[in-house]
C-alpha cells in the first residue's frame, strides 16, 4: 500500500498573522505588567493554563490511542501529536510565569503563611521549590516518555515497522497512569491553590475535564483546517468528524457531571470552609459569570451538539470549536479571577491581547512541528481500517 | 495479535471456523437438553444460600433490626454496604451494553447478555436491603414513594435516599428494557428451535411475534441504539446518587467531593469483577469456550486494571487532601481509617483493590483462566471492604469520643448477607436455564463463516 501525503506547510501570510499575534500578546503583558501589574499575571496565568492544557491533551489524546488499540484515530493522529511541539515553549513561559508568583499565590508571602495556622501546615506541600518540581517533573513526562511514542509514531513513517506500534502499547498506559497523577497535582498548583484555603478532592478530574474538551476541539479545529488546505482531505472523512464531535460532546457532559458533582455537594454540605470558594463567585458581576459557564460550557452547547447533522458539518464544527475554547477560557478565568478581583469581572484588552500571544505561540510551535513530519501517519499498521472507517 | 506485511490483524473474537449453526446449537443447547449435575450441584448451593438467608429474615423481621450489629453510633453497617455493594455489581452490565455499544467495542457481543442479566438481578438483590432496613418494611412503599394523602405527608425531597429511589428504579427500569429488548431476536430463535408444543408457545409469547423482517431490524437498530445513549448517563447516575446517600452529609470520610466518580469507578470496577467470576464459570459449565474467549477475558481484566488504578486515584487523592485541607477532623478520620480500630478492613480494601489488579500489567497473568478467577474473587471481596470501611470507619470515631463504637455485625448480619449472594445466583443460574447467556445474532454479525479470521 503506497499512499502519497502532502506536506502541511503554510503560506507566508498564515505564519506573519501568528507572529503578528504572539507580538500583539508579548506587547500587551509588557504594557500591562506596567499598569495593571495583578491583571497581567492573571491573564498571563489563564493564558498559560489554557495553552498548556490544549497541547497536554493533545499528547494524552495521541497515546490514549495506542493503549485502546483504536485505528479509526490513526488519521487525525498527527494532529494531536504535533501539540507537542509547544511543550518546550511551554517550559519557557513556565519560567516566566516565576516571576509573577509572588503576585499570584497567596501562599509564597511568608508573612501571610506566618500569620496563618492553615496555611503554615501546607507549607510542605505548597512552597515555591516544590512547586517548580512538579511543573517540572510534568514537562519531564510529557516531553521525554510521552515525546518517545510520538517519536515511535513517526519513525514508523519509515518502514511501517510493527514493532514500534506494540513499543507504543507498552508504553502508553505507564504514560497515562502517570499523567493523571501529575496532572492533578499540577492543577491543583495552578488553579486550586489560587485560594490555598480552599480544598475539593474532584478538583483535578474537573480540570482534566475542561482539558479534553479543549484539545479535541483544537484537534477537530486543525483537522478541519488540514482538509481545506488539501493535506487530509483524502484521509478524513465526515465519519471521522463525526467521531470525533462525539467525543467533544461526551466530555463536555463529562464536565457537566464533574461540575455538578463539586459543586452540589459543596452545596448540600453548606460548611464555610468550602462554600466562601463559591461565594466568592456568586457575589457582585460574578453571579453573572458563573450562570454564563453553566449555560455557555453544558446547557446550550448541548443543544447544539446533540444532533447527528451538527457532528458531521464542517462549518458547523468550526463554530463549535470556537465556542467550546472560549468556553473553556471563560472556565479558567472563572477559576483564576475572581481571586483577585472580589467586586466583579474585568475584561478587557490585556485579557484578549495576552490570551492572543499564547494562541500565535501554540499554532506557530505546533504548526512548525507539523510542518516536520507527515501529516498523517502513513504506515501506520491500522490505518487501513482508518481509511476504511465507516459509522 | 499477528502481522503481515504493514497491516496488524485483530484478535480472533470467537474461535475461527465456526459457522452459523454452530453457534446457535452451542448457544441454545443448555436451555435445550436436561440440566447437567454440574448445574444441579450449583443451583442446591445457591438455593442453600438463599434459604439460610430466609430464615435468618424472620427475626429480623419479628423482633426488629436490634438483632444486626449496628447501634446509636455506627447506625449502617452491613445491609448499606450490601445495598452499595449489589448496585455496584449491576454497573458492568450497562457499562457494556451502551458505553462500549457506543464506542464500537465489538467484543461485547459475547459477554453483553450475561452482563445486563447480571444487572438486573443485581439491582433486585440490592434493592431488599434498604426495603428491610427501613424497619418495617410492610410500610417501605409509603416511606419511599410520594402520594397524596390527607394528612400532607411527603417524603423528603431534599434527602438523597429519596433520589436513590428514583435513581435505582428509573435504572432498574432502562436495564429491564434493554436486556429485553436485546433479547427478542434470540428468543425468536430459540423459538424457532423449538420441537415441542408447549416451549413453542411459551417463546412465540416472549418473542413478541417477531420475524426478523427488515422493518423489524431496522426498529430494533434504532431502538437499540436510542436505549444505548439513554443508559448511557444511568451508568454514571445511579452509582454517583448513591454516593450522595453519604457525600451530602458534613462527616469526615463521607463529605468529600470526588465521591460520584469514585463511586462510579469502583461500581465499573466491582461489576467487571463479578462478570469475569461468573463468565469464567458459566463458559465452563455451559460449553461456551468458543465464543467467550480469553480475548474477552483480558478485555475485560484491562477494564479492571484501569478502574481499579481509578478507584486507587481516590483512595489517595482523599488521603492526600484530607492533609492539604488542614482540617483536623478531615486528617483524623482518615488516618484513623488507616491505623485505627478498622485498620485490618482498610488494608483489605487497599490490597485487594489496588495492589492485586496491578498483577495484570503482565499479558500472560492477564489471560490465564485461573489467575483471574482468584483475583476477581479478590476485588470482589476487596470492594465489599470498600463500602464497609467507607460506612463504618467513618461513622465510627466521629466529633464526640464520648459516643466512639466499635462495630461488630452480628450472625444475623451475615446470615442475610450470604442470603443475598443466593439470592443473586439462583437467579442468575435460572437465567442460564430458560435464556440464551450469548447475544447469538450479535455473534453473528461479527462472525465471517469460511474465513480464517474476523479482521
Amino acid at each position: 500500500m503506497t499512499l502519497q501525503t502532502k506536506k502541511f506547510d503554510w503560506s507566508t501570510k498564515e505564519k506573519g498573522i501568528f507572529l503578528v499575534l504572539t507580538g500583539i500578546g508579548i506587547i500587551t503583558f509588557v504594557v500591562s505588567l506596567f499598569y495593571t501589574h495583578e491583571r497581567a499575571w492573571a491573564a498571563y496565568l489563564v493564558g498559560y493554563y489554557f495553552w498548556l492544557c490544549v497541547a497536554l491533551g493533545g499528547i494524552f489524546f495521541s497515546v490514549l490511542q495506542f493503549i485502546a488499540g483504536a485505528s479509526w484515530s490513526v488519521t487525525v493522529r498527527r494532529v494531536a501529536e504535533s501539540f507537542l511541539g509547544y511543550i518546550p515553549v511551554a517550559v519557557v513561559l513556565f519560567g516566566v510565569l516565576l516571576f509573577g508568583v509572588h503576585t499570584l499565590f497567596e501562599w509564597t508571602h511568608h508573612h501571610v503563611v506566618a500569620a496563618d495556622p492553615l496555611l503554615t501546615a501546607k507549607t510542605p506541600y505548597l512552597n515555591v521549590p516544590f512547586f517548580i518540581i512538579r511543573s517540572l517533573a510534568l514537562f519531564v513526562l510529557v516531553f521525554f516518555l510521552g515525546g518517545r511514542v510520538i517519536k515511535n509514531s513517526i519513525a514508523q513513517d519509515e518502514n511501517g515497522d510493527v514493532a514500534y506500534t506494540f513499543k507504543n502499547r507498552k508504553l502508553a498506559p505507564v504514560f497515562i497512569l502517570a499523567f493523571a497523577w501529575m496532572f492533578s497535582f499540577v492543577s491543583i498548583d495552578l488553579m486550586q491553590s489560587l485560594s490555598p484555603h480552599w480544598f475539593s478532592t474532584i478538583f483535578g478530574v474537573y480540570c482534566f475535564s475542561g482539558l479534553l474538551t479543549s484539545s479535541l476541539a483544537m484537534i477537530t479545529l486543525l483537522v478541519i483546517w488540514l482538509r481545506k488546505k488539501g493535506v487530509l482531505d483524502t484521509y478524513v472523512s465526515s465519519d471521522h468528524l463525526h467521531d470525533l464531535g462525539k467525543l467533544m460532546f461526551a466530555f463536555m457532559v463529562f464536565w457537566a457531571y464533574i461540575a455538578i458533582s463539586q459543586f452540589l455537594l459543596i452545596w448540600y454540605g453548606n460548611l464555610p470552609e468550602e462554600t466562601f470558594y463559591y461565594l466568592d463567585r456568586f457575589k457582585g458581576g460574578w453571579s453573572g459569570v458563573s450562570l454564563a459557564l453553566i449555560l455557555f460550557k453544558f446547557v446550550i452547547p448541548f443543544f447544539l451538539l446533540v444532533a447527528r447533522p451538527f457532528k458531521r458539518s464542517e462549518g458547523w464544527l468550526v463554530f463549535m470549536v470556537l465556542w467550546f475554547m472560549a468556553a473553556q477560557w471563560l472556565d479558567i478565568y472563572w477559576l483564576v479571577y475572581p481571586t483577585f478581583f472580589k467586586e466583579g469581572p474585568v475584561f478587557g484588552l490585556p485579557e484578549i491581547g495576552i490570551f492572543l500571544g499564547f494562541a500565535g505561540l501554540f499554532f506557530l510551535s505546533a504548526g512548525y512541528f507539523l510542518s516536520r513530519i507527515n501529516p498523517v501517519a502513513i504506515k501506520d499498521p491500522l490505518l487501513h481500517e482508518a481509511l476504511h472507517h465507516h459509522q | 495479535m499477528e502481522s503481515n506485511a504493514n497491516l496488524l490483524n485483530r484478535e480472533s473474537l470467537i474461535t475461527p471456523q465456526r459457522s452459523y449453526a454452530d453457534v446457535s446449537r452451542d448457544v441454545c443447547r443448555p436451555l435445550e437438553s436436561f440440566p447437567t449435575g454440574r448445574w444441579y450441584v450449583c443451583l442446591m448451593i445457591s438455593l442453600g444460600a438463599l434459604l439460610i438467608g430466609v430464615v435468618a429474615g424472620f427475626p429480623l423481621l419479628r423482633d426488629g433490626l436490634g438483632v444486626l450489629g449496628i447501634n446509636n453510633v455506627v447506625a449502617w453497617g452491613t445491609f448499606i454496604t450490601n445495598f452499595v455493594f449489589w448496585i455496584g455489581i449491576g454497573h458492568a452490565g450497562t457499562l457494556i451494553s451502551a458505553i462500549l455499544f457506543l464506542f464500537r467495542q465489538r467484543w461485547r457481543t459475547a459477554v453483553n447478555r450475561s452482563a445486563e442479566a447480571m444487572t438486573i438481578f443485581a439491582v433486585m438483590t440490592a434493592g431488599i436491603f434498604p426495603i428491610l432496613h427501613t424497619g418495617r418494611p410492610w410500610y417501605g412503599a409509603f416511606w419511599l414513594f410520594p402520594y397524596p394523602n390527607q394528612r400532607q405527608l411527603w417524603v423528603n425531597f431534599r434527602s438523597p435516599l429519596e433520589w436513590d429511589v428514583w435513581a435505582v428504579s428509573t435504572y432498574f427500569t432502562i436495564s429491564l428494557l434493554f436486556w429485553y429488548l436485546g433479547l427478542i431476536p434470540d428468543i425468536a430463535s430459540v423459538r424457532d428451535r423449538a420441537k415441542n408444543k408447549m416451549r413453542k408457545l411459551v417463546y412465540t409469547i416472549l418473542s413478541f411475534g417477531w420475524r426478523g423482517g427488515a422493518r423489524h431490524w431496522n426498529h430494533y437498530e434504532m431502538l437499540y441504539l436510542l436505549l444505548a445513549a439513554l443508559s448511557t448517563p444511568l451508568v454514571l447516575s445511579v452509582h454517583s446518587i448513591v454516593s450522595f446517600d453519604f457525600a451530602v452529609s458534613i462527616l469526615p470520610g463521607w463529605h468529600t467531593t470526588i465521591f460520584p466518580p469514585y463511586f462510579v469507578a469502583g461500581a465499573i470496577f466491582s461489576g467487571f469483577a463479578m462478570v469475569v467470576t461468573l463468565l469464567v464459570i458459566a463458559r465452563e459449565v455451559f460449553n461456551l469456550k468458543d465464543y467467550i474467549t480469553t480475548y474477552h477475558l483480558e478485555n475485560m481484566n484491562k477494564i479492571m486494571l484501569l478502574t481499579g488504578m481509578m478507584v486507587g486515584y481516590a483512595y489517595i487523592m482523599e488521603f492526600f487532601i484530607a492533609w492539604y485541607s488542614g482540617n483536623l477532623y478531615e486528617r483524623f478520620a482518615f488516618i484513623n481509617r488507616a491505623t485505627g480500630p478498622f485498620a485490618w478492613a482498610y488494608w483489605i480494601m487497599m490490597s485487594c483493590n489496588v495492589i492485586t489488579p496491578q498483577i495484570f500489567w503482565f499479558r500472560k497473568l492477564r489471560r490465564s483462566i485461573p489467575i483471574m478467577f482468584v483475583v476477581s474473587l479478590i476485588i470482589n471481596v476487596g470492594m465489599w471492604f470498600e463500602r464497609f470501611v467507607i460506612i463504618v470507619t467513618s461513622l465510627h470515631r466521629d466529633y464526640l469520643p464520648s459516643s466512639w463504637e466499635y462495630y461488630v455485625p452480628t450472625r444475623y448480619d451475615w446470615a442475610i448477607t450470604l442470603g443475598s449472594f443466593g439470592f443473586f445466583f439462583t437467579f442468575f443460574l435460572l437465567f442460564c436455564r430458560v435464556l440464551p447467556t450469548v447475544a447469538m445474532f450479535e455473534v453473528k454479525s461479527i462472525m465471517k463463516p469460511g474465513k480464517e479470521s474476523y479482521n
